[in-house]
């Protein structure tokens, strides 16, 4: 657990006003507008901020929130926009139930609940001189893009960053401002896409994100491979970088689970006796193998 | 008319045949699993599902067999293994509840059954001495009032549904059924009602006990687990509560088979076959259905009559 | 409230006192002056453990073995408001507006005719609620203004195995309070007096208080100290019927080796999937967050949830990685008996025989516990 969720847990203890604040009662935040991420439509980024600005934490990348739309409930949302880019947050969600489809119906100027920053972070302090690759499908960019952008704000501190992204379709893959403009710029950085199926315009790389991976071959010399997307896609990659010689040490992921409390005390998201909500969502591929098979 | 229940002098035998016929089930392959009781820890019999020949031997059937065991075969919808179940009168109701809903392939069952002419509430026997409830088990003669409710009133002494039958049928009695639990219920105003089912529902603790051991509680899916829409709010009150038990009446009369499982099972011990009894004796009276409990191919809440009177009255 | 979760040793008392049975009525009125106070009582035919209501029904059972549900819902309410909140669109602007106000602030409360293990269950819900990197402040408020009054138990029934959990029939543990029957333990005990010993400042205070005082709560006969010293060391050492069956539960090392056993299919055939033991049981700590909403104002609060219920894992888009009755039936077990332990240092369980007593088709801890000693992983 980061120093600034225990600072936060200190500061909620520490509320003066007599009544009976809590764990669980979050901040009032204004959406200060939508942007459409995928032709579907059923991506957004949200761009959020907290009312109160002296109530504002510092999140490190790989952290989570929980966004409240009240009415409708809680979900837990890892937050898209690099620490390095402070407040207001972003935030990347795709419409999966009740509270994400509320966001989704939610315009800017809208009124939501904002608690955290929860869970653990991508260890980037012991990747120093490495060599990066990302691998992310779908939606499942969002949480590496705030990693991504926080590795490049310190790009001095790592090696060579790959990043290979794939999507159902051109539509469908998201950050295209990122993915197309600003990260390909960056000094020795790469982009690699690929969809599942082109269309009329797409003159990119087509198929599968694990076997474009293997196409790609990047070694595992001083390297550290982060994954994230689909458990389908998650379970071949896996397997790809095995095979590239990974070891599961190299291998960095994120998991989730539903969850209610986001805070280790519901008792909702364990896989064994870790909580992915405190312990995650990061994982090393050699933890997640000391794990029950129930995620 | 009431039942004068007895116990079976004959069960150890009988409880010899099931193990045989359920080994000989298993080991030819007949059914990959049969269901019945084991001993439990206290000695009264608990579900268990048998896989294996030797599995069979620990089979019981005794005067404490009374938990059903159909509402199990929801479990094993997957697959298309055959399953075996041992019913008597009562549990061969909710088997046939099952059927007749359409929620288990008769094809993949193996009945067998044992005629019954009385089974115990284990509850109420666990509450004697332990000399008393030596006596009872091995001997008799056993107070009626230590018999399950459903025992009283049971004109069902053979299963309806069974494949092999373990002993033979024994003489019915048809009776029409009576539902005294209702006459204060229904002398109450409404008022009155309000008040008692509320203090009633406050004691709930929302196990779902009761709906998990019903076998007419068989939907796929639950409205009441549902979250959208959201038919049972999460938080608890006696309000909520009361739309939970009503949701549950209502869902199952026409088709509760009057077993008391409900009962049985809450450990609060609210008295949930009122409602269920009040439904039963409103459909005798408003359908002319004599025994309503007894599942059948046309029920008076389960099909559409071109001349229903009411069809009239509402244009 | 223990500072360390692993002090077992009974502290030193700090006040004793002697209450007649007759006047525990008395005692509790002038309790209910200060504070809510809960104890056991009967209701509906069943020992429930409640807040007393005047007017409601309900009649104070202090010697029913154990209640169908325990006490930790004075601490952790089945339904327990977090804030309230109010949305709005300004009629001019048509902006948005949200306000959010937190509850009320806990009242104190007097959690009496606890039994020993319903009290030892707080020392784990304590480590659940208030150790960690997180603090639950709403529990730690009820808490705080919390003061246990504990009875020892006279007659231990064929469900307790706290001795298996290194508790006993007179563990003061967490205990402000203990009521030790002055005719000492045995199957017949009415007590017609409690020797009341305080073992906090907490308890000391409830003990000494003027209102204590007035209710006939008073000091004992000079001449009892080495007679209230063997009352006491007769409830400690009184063994447990399922316990002395079961023996001691320490079988976490073994079930690391059996996630995978085919021992859970067999369980969960058995199962129901009700939620009768998580909700009975003094220990489970699980809950959700919902919001009650009407119109643009609600309520957001946390309610008891099992993980023997499907939708308990169930994600948006359908996901759910214990689909089946196998899954969250080795879940309940195995978080008591084994994660539970790798996180906490403690077993979750007390072994105060509710599962044993209230589960519908008799599947209980005590047995699981005893039968995957038995198993080959």
């Amino acid at each position: 657990m980061s120093e600034h969720a225990t600072a936060r847990a200190a500061a909620a203890g520490s509320c003066s006003c007599g009544e009976t604040s809590g764990l669980l009662v979050p901040e009032v935040a204004t959406i200060l507008d939508v942007r459409n991420e995928t032709a579907a439509g059923d991506v957004k980024t949200f761009r959020v901020a907290l009312d109160d600005p002296a109530a504002a934490w510092v999140h490190r990348a790989g952290q989570c929130a929980m966004v409240s739309v009240f009415g409708v409930g809680e979900a837990m949302i890892s937050i898209t926009s690099s620490p390095t880019r402070g407040w207001p947050l972003e935030l990347s969600i795709k419409r999966m139930g009740r509270v994400t489809g509320a966001l989704h119906d939610a315009g800017p100027g809208e009124k939501i609940g904002l608690r955290g920053p929860y869970g653990n972070h991508f260890p980037t302090g012991d990747w120093k001189g490495k060599r990066l690759v990302f691998i992310a499908g779908g939606i499942g960019l969002a949480p590496v893009r705030c990693l991504i952008d926080y590795c490049l704000a310190h790009r001095s501190d790592f090696g060579p960053v790959d990043i290979i992204y794939g999507a159902r379709s051109p539509g469908d893959l998201c950050f295209k401002p990122d993915i197309f403009e600003r990260w390909p710029k960056e000094k020795d950085t790469r982009v690699h896409l690929t969809v599942d199926k082109g269309d009329d315009e797409w003159t990119g790389p087509v198929g599968f994100v694990p076997a474009f991976l293997e196409e790609l071959g990047p070694s595992p010399d001083n390297a550290v491979a982060i994954t994230c997307g689909p458990p389908i896609m998650i379970k071949f990659v896996l397997q790809a970088l095995g095979r590239l010689g990974y070891t599961d040490d190299q291998i960095v992921t994120t998991l989730e689970l539903k969850m209610q409390c986001g805070v280790g005390k519901c008792g909702r998201c364990n896989i064994g006796d870790k909580y992915v909500c405190v312990d995650g969502p990061v994982f090393t591929l050699s933890q997640i193998k000391k794990m029950p098979n129930e995620f | 008319m009431p039942n004068n229940p007895t116990l079976d002098k004959n069960m150890t035998e009988t409880e010899t045949a099931l193990r045989r016929e359920a080994a000989r089930l298993l080991s030819q392959g007949e059914v990959a699993v049969f269901l019945g009781h084991e001993e439990g820890w206290d000695g009264v019999p608990v579900p268990f599902a048998a896989s294996t020949a030797a599995e069979a031997g620990r089979l019981v059937w005794n005067p404490l067999s009374a938990p059903h065991l159909a509402k199990y075969l929801l479990d094993r919808l997957e697959g298309d293994e055959k399953v075996g179940i041992v019913v008597n009168g009562c549990g061969s109701l909710a088997l046939d509840r099952i059927l007749k809903d359409r929620r288990f392939p008769r094809e993949r069952l193996h009945v067998v059954g044992i005629p019954c002419s009385g089974m115990l509430d284990p509850a109420r026997v666990a509450a004697l001495s332990d000399e008393e409830r030596e006596r009872v088990l091995k001997d008799g003669p056993v107070d009626p009032g230590l018999f399950l409710d459903r025992c009283s009133w049971c004109d069902v002494p053979n299963p309806v549904v069974s494949d092999t039958l373990l002993s033979e049928p024994l003489p019915v009695v048809r009776h029409r059924p009576e539902y005294p639990r209702v006459a204060e219920l229904e002398a109450m105003d409404r008022e009155e009602r309000a008040e008692y089912l509320r203090g009633l529902y406050e004691r709930c603790i929302r196990c779902f006990a009761c709906r998990n051991v019903c076998p007419a509680c068989n939907c796929r899916e639950c409205c009441l687990d549902q979250w959208e829409p959201l038919w049972l709010g999460r938080a608890t009150s006696p309000a909520e509560q009361q739309m939970f038990h009503f949701i549950r009446a209502f869902d199952v009369a026409g088709r509760c088979i009057r077993c008391g499982e409900c009962e049985r099972v809450c450990s609060v011990g609210l008295p949930l076959m009122e409602l269920n009894d009040k439904f039963l004796k409103d459909i005798t009276e408003l359908f002319g259905v004599e025994r309503p409990h007894i599942p059948a191919d046309v029920e008076p809440l389960g099909c559409f009559e071109p001349g229903d009177p009411d069809l009239e009255d509402h244009g | 409230m223990s500072t360390s979760l692993a002090s077992g040793a009974p502290t030193a008392p700090k006040a004793v006192r002697l209450v007649r049975a007759a006047d525990l009525g008395r005692w509790l009125d002038a309790l209910s002056a200060g504070s809510r106070v809960w104890a056991p009582q009967s209701v509906g035919g069943r020992p429930r453990y409640r807040e007393l209501t005047p007017g409601r029904e309900g009649r104070l059972d202090l010697e029913a073995v154990r209640t169908v549900d325990s006490p930790k819902a004075a601490l952790l309410p089945q339904t327990e408001p977090l804030l309230a909140y109010r949305r709005a669109k300004d009629p001019g602007t048509g902006r948005p507006s949200l306000d959010l106000t937190p509850v009320p602030p806990a009242e104190p409360v007097v959690l009496f005719g606890v039994r020993p293990c319903d009290a030892a269950a707080v020392e784990l819900l304590d480590g659940v609620f208030l150790t960690g990197d997180f603090v639950d402040e709403h529990y730690k408020a009820r808490r705080e203004k919390s003061v246990i009054v504990t009875v020892a138990c006279s007659a231990p029934d064929r469900a307790c195995f706290c001795t298996s959990f290194g508790l006993s029939p007179g563990s003061t543990r967490e205990a402000d309070v203990v009521l030790y029957g002055r005719s000492g333990p045995g199957p017949k005990a009415e007590p017609d007096a409690y020797y009341c010993v305080a073992y906090s400042d907490r308890g000391e205070a409830l003990l000494t208080s003027e209102a204590s005082r007035s209710a006939g709560v008073v000091e004992p006969p000079a001449d009892e100290g080495q007679k209230l010293e063997d009352t006491v060391a007769a409830f400690r050492n009184l063994p447990t019927p399922l316990a002395e069956r079961v023996g001691r539960v320490d079988v976490v090392d073994k079930l690391d080796g059996l996630f995978e056993s085919p021992y859970w299919e067999k369980v969960a055939a058995r199962c129901l999937g009700c939620g009768t033991c998580t909700f009975v049981c003094p220990t489970c700590f699980c809950f959700g967050v919902a919001d009650c909403a009407a119109g643009g104002r609600g309520v957001r609060f946390r309610y008891w949830d099992s993980c023997k219920f499907p939708h308990f894992l169930r994600m948006a888009g359908g996901h759910d990685p214990r689909p089946h009755k196998k899954h969250r039936t080795r879940q309940r077990f195995m978080h008591k008996l084994n994660y539970h332990y790798h996180r906490y240092g403690r077993y979750l369980c007390v072994g105060c025989g509710r599962c044993v007593e209230s589960c519908p088709v008799g599947l209980h801890l005590p047995q699981v516990a005893d039968e995957v000693r038995g198993l080959e992983g």
